[in-house]
């Protein structure tokens, strides 16, 4: 089981909307639902999510604070642009 | 009246709005919301800084987009104003503050309760990686025509 984090300036809209897409795109390529869990959370909650969580997708971008976690970035799932790209590496960690 | 209508008014769309920077669409768009009572007085500030910290601009496969937005704190009443642009203005691109987009178009949202539009939100949101609704807002010369298109597209 592996626990995604999606974070985001709000932890609404953007983050949300991420979640859901990138937990589609997840099942679609083989990953069952019971083996990952996604939230969507404001930014400033990753400190408690950092201890807790083993994927962190960031929406905020990374240049200002990173966390001791594998990053990718959650823009591509929200204009679909890379989306391919990056659900590869994230499909990575599932393997490990 | 659907959701969408409840957030997306004719009146909060601009077919071809002259600005020459950020500031001034912050400005236009968010002052009009302020003057009719939509947000409060500080949802302007509130872009500015928003923006500042977390960039708003998505490169799309379409029509380049901005959607600059603040907390709920900062609003009265649900409302989404959409405007395309008449010059691009430069925007940092979301989740990457080096890069900077020529935006064409913005979808700014004023949200009071941001979870009882989650649905139409993702729809919006879900439009921006949408080929074929990225290209009929970007034909879409009227705001009569943005309208449909956007609400079309967001309707649940």
């Amino acid at each position: 089981m592996k626990t995604i984090v999606v974070a985001c300036g709000g932890g609404v809209a953007t983050s949300q909307t991420c979640a859901v897409k990138l937990a589609d795109l997840l099942e679609d390529h083989g990953i069952s639902r019971s083996d990952f869990q996604i939230e969507a959370i404001n930014i400033n909650s990753m400190p408690q999510y950092e201890k807790v969580a083993d994927i962190y997708v960031s929406i905020c971008g990374t240049e200002d604070t990173t966390y001791n976690l594998p990053t990718f970035s959650g823009v591509p799932f929200i204009t679909g642009m890379g989306a391919e790209e990056e659900l590869e590496k994230i499909l990575e960690e599932f393997k490990k | 009246m659907s959701i969408a209508g409840e957030l997306i008014k004719k009146e909060y769309i601009y077919e071809n709005l002259s600005v020459k920077n950020q500031d001034e669409v912050f400005e236009v768009m968010g002052g009009k919301l302020v003057k009719d009572g939509i947000a409060k007085e500080s949802y302007v500030q509130a872009l500015k800084d928003r923006e500042a910290v977390f960039p708003t601009g998505l490169p799309t496969a379409g029509i380049i987009i901005a959607m600059p937005h603040t907390d709920s704190n900062h609003v009265n009443e649900g409302c989404i104003s959409i405007a395309k642009l008449q010059n691009p203005v430069s925007f940092h691109e979301m989740g990457n503050k080096k890069k900077t987009l020529d935006v064409e178009m913005i979808f700014m949202l004023a949200l009071n309760d941001p979870t009882m539009h989650l649905k139409m939100l993702q729809k919006i949101i879900g439009m921006f990686s949408d080929k074929a609704v990225l290209n009929e807002l970007k034909d879409a010369k009227t705001s009569e025509e943005i309208y449909k298109v956007v609400k079309k597209a967001a309707d649940v």
